[in-house]
């Protein structure tokens, strides 16, 4: 996947824009963006192993809202399907959803400090 | 004695006694005339101490009767006339009047004399003395005096200024035989004047005498107390009024000084206002403010410590009295009493002191009560609300609904009776800000949907174009109007719709392009029910009275509602009234009028009104079976610059399609008694209805399906809706402002977030806050959302707080009112929708948040969730700008009032 398709740039800029312009701000934004993540993933997993069809459908969605605003795309659309296994409760295979959105996780976090120069 | 020389006596020896004899003679008469003169002398020197004497008893004596009495008795004396007598006319009398008689003639005292009649008529008439040497014939003599009575008369005019004022007489005995003399008659005339001027002057002092005497009388009677004292302070007048006041009589104040005027009032002696007229003006200034001048009239109010034994107000008024001079004569003082006017004015202060002590009381009792009767009913109607949302058991569920109801309708009632006692004691009072009238309806309308739709009613708003977008008013008791009118419609009507309409009342415009004029407002509430006998519609509105016993047992109610809806409708300038033939399924017309200046600053719905670029053109068609609903829409789209095409029979539809039609989209009512409108969406997707091409980009390819918008009232629909069927489905009552999103939506191409989000554009706009202030809750627990949010937010003026779920929103709406709360969707703990729902159930209207979704999810349904959970608008995940300022633009802030009411 290329830098261009794992952030839409067009959207990060949209987002600078709408903050003013302020560019430290956004970077508090990722940064918040990248700390909570961590924790929806394992969210995630917890309620796939219990079973917990709206554990997961909460933190798949938040997820996703998160990512969209970032400009991942990519990784949003797989939390929105993760968000409907959630949601009807259908939790076969979601494991292996929660794995490929974590890899699709693994670039979006890199491209995002690399734009926005968070440490 | 001898004056001749002794030449002649030589003479008289020397000569012939022829010239002896003619020299006696000459001698004897030499003698004689000698003798003659002397007595002349003596008599002269007589009447010169005659009239000496008078001169000197006219000096002192002041009795005109007495004086004329001596003058005349003098001149009998030295006329040696034994009888007299004295006529006087008085002033504007035709008769002269006999005062005064003297020897025989006493007899004539009493009668009267005309101009001409007898020796006084005469003399009167001519002005002349008369003599008459005999009386007994003289033609003119009167029957009265028998013949013989006397010879001699004599009488002469009293003349005053020229003109005879009475005349007086003198008369001798026949026997007498001698007449009146030029001398004795030029004597009498000296009397006679004498005489004149005594009586001028006793007449005056008299006159004098006797205008004191009115004068004194005029004092007496006068009804405010009087006193009056000469030049020497001493007191001349003390009149009855003043005894009454003082307790001291006249007599003991008469003719006193020094000050013992002043002791019936101080209790000492002091000067008082009397004494101070003489004082020059320079000096009063400074020492007596508290007295004022008018001309010559000193006037002022004063507590006197010593009245009768107590003391009181007194209000004197005092002046100088003058002589012809001008000099100072006296004064006189005027007083009256105010002690029983101060008393009633202490009175009357007091008992307004108390009245407001006592609304002051009443108030804080309502204040209090209101406070401590909420509280309990606030936790009865949210528990049970909580209980209801937890698992129950049938019998469980009833018993709960039971007692959430119960406490809703006392809640209601509880209010009704707060507002009431409050307009009663006129403490009701109206805010005064602007507000978006047609969001005031639609939220109205909120309240009532629920049970409208479980009853099958149809529930529309009609706001005529005229009408302005805001207004200036107290947008939450024109809504507890509405609301309590719409609720009576609901309960009274069983099948049909309730409408509200709002027009300009054009009976009371006026148009000024200055400033903002009141507008007058004319509200309906229309219903197809059960409707109002006429000879019940006057009683209505009285308090606690229902139509009849049987519709309270039927339908509840206190029958406050109207009573206060009316006296609240009357506050704002309107009055309140009814139509309805009586007839069930005629149902009722409650009208109600306001007045509300048109609000000049109330940014955000103006994109509701007038042309919308975005949809100007677009043709749409409307099927709807309710002529109301096919009505409002028709406006409604056209006031937007669409052009709507409606009918109520969905096969009139269908055949316009098939005859070639074209429409950009189709708004379709979901209860339609010929065909509903899922049937009706199917049969038009089958025809092949199609939308007008939007722009060039579509040429070429077939052309894209009409979307079509359901309209269905809450409760559900029996089946499944197909999906994609529909692009939007919005309930009733249909707000303009999820019509026009919607309608919009559909025509912007916008698609749902679900495909490429639109970034966040758009310039924050900083001045906002100030425009609009808002007190925002944000429930949000994604932390980058929620940053965000807050960052937008502050960018725009707005300082939120932060809830991290549905507990802490309440929490946090517990500790303090807000205006909006920005609630998301998914929460744990307790969700937005639950809190919602608590929120709706648990705060009064007055105190309502207006709830805004955040919701990522545009699928179907997901919004209209949001609005049946009680939330009022939506804005998408990940938050945009212009969706958040468009949001919170249709906000507005709660009125502000010192909790609790």
């Amino acid at each position: 996947m290329t830098e261009a398709e794992i952030i839409d740039q067009r959207t990060l800029d949209g987002l600078l824009e709408s903050l003013g312009g302020d560019a430290d701000f956004l970077r508090e934004l990722v940064g918040s963006y990248l700390d909570s993540t961590p924790g929806l993933f394992a969210a995630m997993r917890q309620a796939v192993t219990t079973g917990d069809g709206a554990g997961l459908q909460r933190a798949a969605h938040t997820l996703k809202t998160g990512s969209a605003s970032m400009g991942a795309l990519a990784l949003a659309a797989q939390c929105k399907q993760l968000e409907e296994k959630g949601r009807s409760g259908e939790l076969d295979g979601a494991e292996a959803n929660i794995d490929i959105a974590a890899a699709a996780y693994e670039d979006v976090a890199r491209t995002l400090r690399y734009r926005v120069q968070v440490s | 004695m001898s004056l001749t020389d002794t030449s002649e006596d030589e003479r008289v020896q020397q000569g012939t006694p022829e010239q002896a004899e003619a020299a006696a003679s000459e001698v004897a008469l030499a003698d004689r005339e000698h003798d003659a003169l002397l007595d002349q002398m003596v008599r002269q020197n007589e009447y010169l101490a005659a009239l000496h004497d008078v001169t000197l008893g006219l000096i002192t004596r002041l009795d005109h009767r007495e004086l004329l009495e001596a003058i005349i008795t003098r001149a009998a004396q030295l006329l040696d006339a034994p009888h007299g007598f004295v006529y006087l006319l008085e002033p504007g009398a035709s008769e002269m009047d006999c005062e005064i008689g003297l020897g025989a003639l006493t007899r004539l005292v009493g009668s009267s004399r005309k101009p001409g009649e007898g020796v006084a008529g005469k003399v009167w008439q001519t002005g002349e003395p008369l003599i008459i040497d005999d009386y007994d014939h003289w033609p003119g003599r009167v029957e009265q005096l028998q013949p013989g009575l006397v010879g001699a008369i004599v009488c002469v005019a009293l003349k005053s200024d020229g003109q005879a004022v009475g005349v007086i007489g003198l008369a001798r005995d026949p026997s007498a035989g001698r007449a009146f003399g030029e001398e004795e008659t030029a004597l009498l005339c000296r009397f006679a004047q004498l005489a004149a001027v005594g009586l001028d002057n006793a007449r005056l002092y008299s006159a004098a005498q006797e205008t004191q005497r009115r004068l004194t009388d005029i004092i007496d009677f006068l009804p405010d107390p009087t006193m009056v004292m000469d030049e020497e302070s001493r007191v001349i007048a003390w009149n009855r009024a003043m005894e009454q006041l003082t307790g001291v009589a006249a007599q003991d104040m008469l003719g006193k000084g020094d000050y013992e005027y002043a002791i019936p009032f101080y209790g000492e002696r002091r000067p008082i206002l009397i004494d101070l007229v003489r004082l020059p003006e320079e000096e009063f200034a400074h020492k007596y403010a508290h007295i004022s001048r008018q001309g010559s009239v000193l006037a002022g109010e004063t507590f006197v410590p010593r009245l009768r034994g107590t003391s009181g107000y007194l209000y004197a008024t005092a002046s100088a009295l003058r002589d012809s001079k001008g000099d100072f004569a006296g004064a006189i003082e005027t007083i009256r009493d105010l002690t029983e006017r101060k008393q009633a004015e202490v009175e009357l202060q007091q008992a307004k002191d108390a009245a407001e002590a006592a609304t002051q009381a009443k108030s804080a009792f309502l204040a209090t009560m209101s406070h401590e009767i909420r509280t309990p009913m606030n936790a009865i109607i949210g528990m049970s609300g909580l209980l209801l949302d937890t698992e129950l058991t049938e019998d469980q569920r009833e018993f709960a609904e039971t007692i959430r109801n119960s406490g809703d309708a006392l809640l209601t009632i509880i209010n009704d009776i707060l507002d009431f006692s409050k307009i009663e004691a006129g403490r009701m009072e109206l805010e005064q800000q602007p507000f978006d009238l047609r969001e005031c309806l639609e939220s109205a309308l909120d309240l009532v949907k629920l049970r409208a739709s479980e009853k099958g009613l149809e529930l529309a708003c009609e706001i005529a174009e005229a009408v302005p977008l805001a207004i200036v008013g107290d947008v939450t008791r024109l809504r507890q109007i509405l609301v309590n009118l719409l609720n009576n419609a609901v309960k009274f009507t069983d099948q049909g719709e309730v409408v509200v309409s709002v027009t300009i009342d054009t009976k009371t415009v006026t148009t000024s392009p200055s400033h903002p004029v009141p507008v007058a407002l004319h509200f309906i509430v229309r219903d197809t029910g059960i409707g109002i006998p006429a000879d019940r519609l006057d009683r209505l509105f009285q308090a606690f009275s229902q139509v009849d016993a049987s519709t309270t047992r039927k339908y509840g109610g206190t029958g406050l509602g109207l009573a206060v809806s009316r006296r609240l409708s009357e506050l704002m300038g309107g009055i309140m009234w009814v139509e309805s033939e009586g007839v069930p399924g005629k149902g009722s017309a409650f009208h109600f009028t306001i007045q509300a200046p048109e609000a000049t600053e109330l940014p955000g719905r103006s994109h509701l009104q007038g042309e919308s670029p975005a949809l100007r053109g677009r043709s749409a068609l409307i099927v709807d079976d309710s002529d109301t609903n096919r009505r409002i829409l028709t406006l409604q789209m056209q006031s937007w610059g669409m052009l709507p095409r409606a009918t109520g029979s969905p096969h009139e539809a269908l055949e316009w399609v098939r005859q070639g039609a074209n429409f950009d989209m189709a708004v379709l009512d979901l209860y339609m008694p010929e065909m509903d409108g899922v049937e009706l969406a199917e049969a038009l997707r089958a025809s092949g209805m199609s939308a007008v091409p939007a722009d060039n980009t579509q040429a070429g390819k077939s052309p894209a399906p009409t979307p079509l918008i359901l309209l269905s009232s809450l409760g559900g629909y029996g089946r499944e809706i197909p999906p994609g069927l529909f692009s939007v489905s919005l309930t009733k009552p249909l707000k303009a402002s999820a019509l026009f999103n919607s309608l919009t939506g559909l025509f912007a191409g916008r698609r749902a977030p679900d495909h490429v989000p639109e970034s966040v554009s758009g310039r924050p706009d900083a001045e906002m806050a100030r425009r609009l202030p808002l007190r925002i809750l944000l429930a949000e627990d994604y932390v980058v959302n929620q940053k965000l949010a807050l960052r937008l937010l502050a960018q725009m003026g707005y300082r939120a707080d932060v809830a991290a779920n549905g507990l802490e929103t309440i929490q946090a709406l517990d500790r303090q009112p807000y205006d909006v709360v920005l609630m998301d969707v998914q929460m744990p703990e307790m969700d937005g929708l639950e809190a919602t729902r608590e929120i709706r159930a648990r705060w009064p209207a007055a105190e309502q948040p207006r709830i805004i979704a955040m919701t990522a999810n545009a699928m179907q349904g997901d919004r209209e969730i949001c609005l049946e959970a009680g939330m009022d608008d939506y804005v998408s995940k990940p938050i945009r700008v212009d969706e958040l300022v468009r949001a919170l633009s249709r906000c507005s802030p709660l009125a502000r009032r010192p909790a609790p009411e």
